[in-house]
């Protein structure tokens, strides 16, 4: 399999305080070090919580902003040595789908134009044909062809959510960035929206980089998951694996934390206690190690570096030698070295 | 705290509530807009005067006036009359005639003046709003530049280089109001830059030049249409200023501001010469502020880049 | 629309157990260009005391409404109520007027909801917010309001709360002030608690940490909790009852197990098929087909008639009316002979 899209070591802080002189002072380092392949028609899921730097992660893929450092390539090319003009071409083969469909389709325009902005920039279709490709996608997204000289706001949430996937699709693209793309859409519409994603996938072989904290979805449609933790990668795996057996501590919390949709199986009583989130992360060790139940001495020294743990890669020093049960709370003889835990014993 | 909301209240939204199903609707957003302002009677009531004066200057020749030119030196200054509704010039010219002229004279100058200052500052305002960095920076100091000026001596400096008439005096005023142009435009810009939307079609590999004319001014019509109705009233007040001065309008043509000029000359004869053509100022002026109003109402509840 | 009410919900030995919270037959208007609109369509629900109701539905489904109009706070030039009844402790809360709503309103009731951060006042230290609203609602001095905010921020395990009673909300993540939020809320010692999405805008871990938080004081107050969310994941978590909610009416009303166990309504078995949890094979979910009607275009009949593939023409005929049977309601003609599918 050949790869879509491999992030090398990427990195990128933003700027949150200056100095009265303009001189940049404080900065928060929203990805660190991330590595990461996509291969052709795979879904590649990167989950985690708010801040975990997932989106941008997504956003450094397709150059939509600039790392600070490390490697992107799309389909085998440099995308960092790319000119402007070169990267502009390139985007007909790269797409990004969004959260809000309500504000990432130009208000303005009507439905057909949005769809058909794509072909004009980087075909040579003529208008006619250009109208004939747009009917036809929207009839392939489950819109109707009237639908196409309308403005945005008559549109609902899951309709507009179609025309954006429309839009993306149009000139073929090698791989989609979906930047949560259900998360905004009501329960009913959500399932329709994925279901659509899917076909599409299967029908074009297109691969999806796909940022979600939704893990019972990522379940269902990633071939791979990136499990990120304050910028970082704490563990990746193909989807049967994860959750099969999370490996890293976070990653545990994350999936005992997933309430399940049944009465009889409540998670409150299998919950992983972590301690509150206590500002920035720590300068030096395991970014996760203040919330950790298992952290121990090394892990504030040195960060733990992805390793290989039973076919996961692993950032966590206690990644091979701690049996998940034990993990949860309860269970006889649970580590439990910190003592600032929120949960009640 | 939780007991907050007891004292203010929380509109549900009804038109959340009700989400637009996209398939009974057919109006578009601007028909919206169109329908607030309609209900706004002082907005419709100045759009009303405007259409007037639009339809006066254009079929004004078609009346059945005298000619604004005409002299009759026996009958200068007379007051209003069956023959002259409003009286005569110092010449005796039928002041009627001449401030019909005057509209159409006026209505061009003040579209002259509009159209440099839009042209002049809604481009730059843009691009400067949507780049930022150092193209920001550079335009923004002129703009500023040009704004700490007094309007009036900036555009007497320039009338005086290029020499008097109307249409130097348009163009002086056009670029007095271009930096006007230049914040508003910059600041929607700057704004509507920021919406997902934008990044999308960035991300899609649209060149800045298509996204500037089909995404950014599409969205920043709103304040930019608002900001253009209350100019007209400011060109046209200064386009009087001007030709009062005698530096725009030049005879025998006639402006509003140039037949004060004239009437003012005569006022120890008769106060009455200055009365048509100051009303017609007031008036329209306070028209296009109206509709400016209005226009800002109806587009405020709609977040179209204000 | 005239209907029974809901049968109260019976303990395991089949005792009638108190409602803290009755609404009858709830029915809200709002003033839209479409002229009236009926938003909320004859909404009946009971929040037995110390237990926990569950109010899901969609957008647009009537659940905040509802809420709402169970606060006093819709607004009046928009919304009113047009029918129904809200009987809380002896008192019907829909005849009261705003000056005798906002004594039991924050005093009996409170109120949390998803935006925990903009309910807090960004000039005043967390504790004096607190306090304040003790003081109040209890008549206290200042140094007992005091005490009484640090006690409830240690309620809510808030760790250090004395030092972090006198720090601003701009120290605090977005699960901290979910947690002060919750501490006002009931430092007045309310009877019920309307929780309003209180978890959506969390994070996963920090969410069940919340949850518990709530199931954990719920038992030692004996508190009642109207919880209002999308989220089914969250209501089994959470919820003793479930009310489902479609297109201003309950369509569906029962013991948490029973419901997702064995819904008795088509849209309740739809909204379970659709999760991800519930997908047979890889890849493919259960959708329902459509989307929710705006309410001025809902149908004649069972406002889920269109998007339902059990509908026949008797469902189009005209209202349904919600059926109670064994403590346990639905508003569905066809809930006997249909077998619907639940949680597997």
């Amino acid at each position: 399999m050949t790869d879509v899209l491999r992030l090398s070591g990427i990195t990128k802080s933003f700027v949150t305080g200056r100095t009265l002189l303009g001189k940049p002072n404080s900065y928060f380092h929203a990805v660190r070090g991330v590595t990461l392949s996509v291969a052709r028609g795979e879904t590649v899921a990167v989950v985690g919580e708010s801040g975990a730097g997932k989106s941008t992660v997504g956003r450094l893929a397709l150059r939509l902003i600039e790392p600070d450092d490390g490697g992107i390539e799309f389909n085998g090319s440099d995308l960092r040595a790319a000119s402007k003009e070169d990267l502009r071409r390139l985007r007909g083969r790269m797409r990004m789908i969004f959260q809000d469909p309500y504000s990432s389709l130009d208000p303005s325009m009507v439905v057909g134009d949005t769809v058909a902005e794509p072909l004009l920039v980087h075909t040579k279709m003529s208008a006619a044909e250009r109208r004939a490709k747009v009917l036809d996608l929207l009839q392939r997204v489950g819109m109707d062809t009237h639908h196409m000289d309308r403005f945005p706001y008559e549109f609902s949430g899951g309709q507009l959510q179609r025309i954006a996937i429309a839009r993306a699709i149009t000139t073929d693209p090698d791989l989609i960035v979906c930047d949560e793309p259900v998360a905004a859409l009501d329960m009913s519409i959500r399932a329709q929206v994925v279901n659509l994603l899917r076909d599409l996938q299967v029908e074009r072989g297109m691969a999806y980089l796909f940022i979600t904290h939704d893990l019972s979805l990522v379940r269902l449609i990633a071939d791979r998951v990136v499990v990120m933790y304050a910028g970082q990668i704490v563990e990746s795996a193909t989807t049967e694996q994860l959750f099969a057996e999370p490996r890293h501590p976070y990653t545990r919390a994350l999936l005992a934390a997933v309430p399940v949709p049944d009465p009889n199986r409540r998670k409150s009583q299998t919950a992983i206690p972590l301690a509150a989130v206590q500002g920035k992360p720590p300068a030096k060790g395991c970014s996760f190690a203040p919330r950790c139940p298992l952290a121990t001495e090394e892990c504030t020294v040195e960060a733990p570096p992805l390793a290989e743990v039973a076919g996961h890669d692993v950032a966590c020093y206690h990644a091979d030698h701690v049996p998940v049960a034990e993990l949860s709370e309860g269970a006889p003889g649970t580590p439990h070295p910190r003592t600032e835990l929120l949960d009640p014993h | 705290m939780t007991e907050t909301p007891t004292t203010e209240v929380v509109t549900p939204a009804p038109e959340s509530t009700l989400a637009a199903d996209g398939t009974t609707t057919t109006r578009r957003s601007r028909s919206r807009v169109m329908r607030r302002l309609r209900r706004n009677r002082g907005a419709m009531i100045a759009a009303g005067f405007i259409a007037l004066l639009i339809l006066v200057a254009a079929l004004g020749g078609l009346l059945p006036l005298p000619d604004p030119n005409k002299q009759d030196l026996v009958n200068r200054l007379s007051g209003p009359s069956g023959d002259h509704w409003l009286g005569t010039d110092s010449f005796g010219r039928d002041t009627l005639s001449r401030l019909v002229a005057a509209t159409r004279v006026t209505l061009l100058a003040a579209t002259e003046g509009l159209l440099v200052a839009v042209v002049l500052g809604v481009p730059l305002g843009l691009l400067a709003g949507y780049v930022g960095g150092a193209t920001d920076a550079i335009l923004s100091r002129i703009a500023d530049g040009l704004l700490s000026l007094p309007g009036l001596v900036l555009a007497l400096a320039i009338v005086g280089v290029a020499g008097p008439g109307l249409t130097n005096a348009m163009v002086a005023i056009g670029i007095v109001f271009a930096p006007r142009f230049y914040r508003v435009g910059r600041s929607a810009a700057q704004s509507v830059s920021h919406e997902t939307y934008i990044e999308a079609v960035r991300a899609d590999g649209v060149p800045t030049s298509r996204i500037l004319l089909r995404h950014i001014l599409p969205n920043s019509s709103g304040p930019l249409l608002v900001q253009a109705s209350f100019a007209v009233g400011f060109i046209i007040t200064a386009e009087a200023s001007l030709s009062f001065l005698g530096l725009g309008v030049q005879v025998p043509d006639a402006s509003w501001g140039s037949m004060v000029r004239e009437g003012f000359a005569h006022v120890h004869e008769s106060t009455f010469a200055i009365i048509p053509p100051a009303v017609m100022i007031t008036l329209t002026v306070f028209a296009f502020s109206q509709l400016g109003d209005g226009l800002r109402d109806a587009l405020g509840r709609d977040s179209r880049g204000s | 629309m005239a209907m029974k009410a809901l049968p109260l919900p019976t303990s395991p030995d089949g005792d009638v157990t108190d409602a803290v919270l009755t609404v009858t037959d709830l029915s809200v208007e709002f003033q839209t260009e479409h002229g009236r609109v009926r938003v909320l369509d004859g909404v009946d629900l009971q929040v037995p005391s110390g237990k926990t109701l569950g109010l899901v539905g969609e957008s647009g489904s009537g659940k905040t409404v509802t809420s709402l109009a169970i606060m006093g706070l819709l607004d009046r030039r928009v919304g009113r109520i047009s029918s129904g009844s809200i009987q809380f402790e002896g008192q019907d809360l829909a005849a009261l007027d705003a000056r005798q709503l906002r004594r039991i309103q924050g005093a009996k009731i409170s109120m949390i909801f998803q935006e925990a951060r903009r309910s807090l006042d960004p000039v005043f230290t967390i504790g004096d917010q607190i306090a304040e609203s003790v003081r109040i609602h209890e008549g206290l001095s200042r140094r007992e309001a005091w005490k009484r905010a640090i006690e409830m921020l240690q309620l809510v395990q808030i760790p250090d709360a004395e030092r972090r009673a006198r720090e601003y909300p701009h120290t605090f993540s977005g699960g901290m002030c979910q947690r002060v939020m919750l501490a006002s809320a009931l430092a007045s010692r309310p009877s019920l608690l309307i929780a309003d999405e209180p978890t959506t805008a969390l994070d996963v871990t920090v969410q069940a940490q919340m949850l518990r938080l709530l199931r954990t004081l719920q038992e030692e107050m004996g508190l009642a909790i109207l919880f209002i969310t999308h989220d089914l994941g969250v209501v089994s978590e959470m919820c003793d009852r479930v009310a489902v909610m479609y297109a201003g009416q309950i369509v569906e009303e029962g013991d948490a197990t029973q419901v997702f166990g064995h819904p008795r309504h088509p849209y309740t078995e739809g909204l379970i098929q659709s999760l991800p949890e519930s997908a047979v094979a890889r890849g493919r979910l259960a959708a329902i087909p459509g989307s929710v009607p705006p309410a001025h275009a809902w149908p004649q009949g069972c406002h889920f008639a269109d998007r339902c593939r059990y509908a026949v023409d008797a469902c189009r005929s005209g209202p349904i009316p919600l059926l109670s049977r064994d403590g346990s309601a639905t508003r569905c003609i066809r809930a006997d002979e249909l077998s619907l599918a639940g949680v597997r």
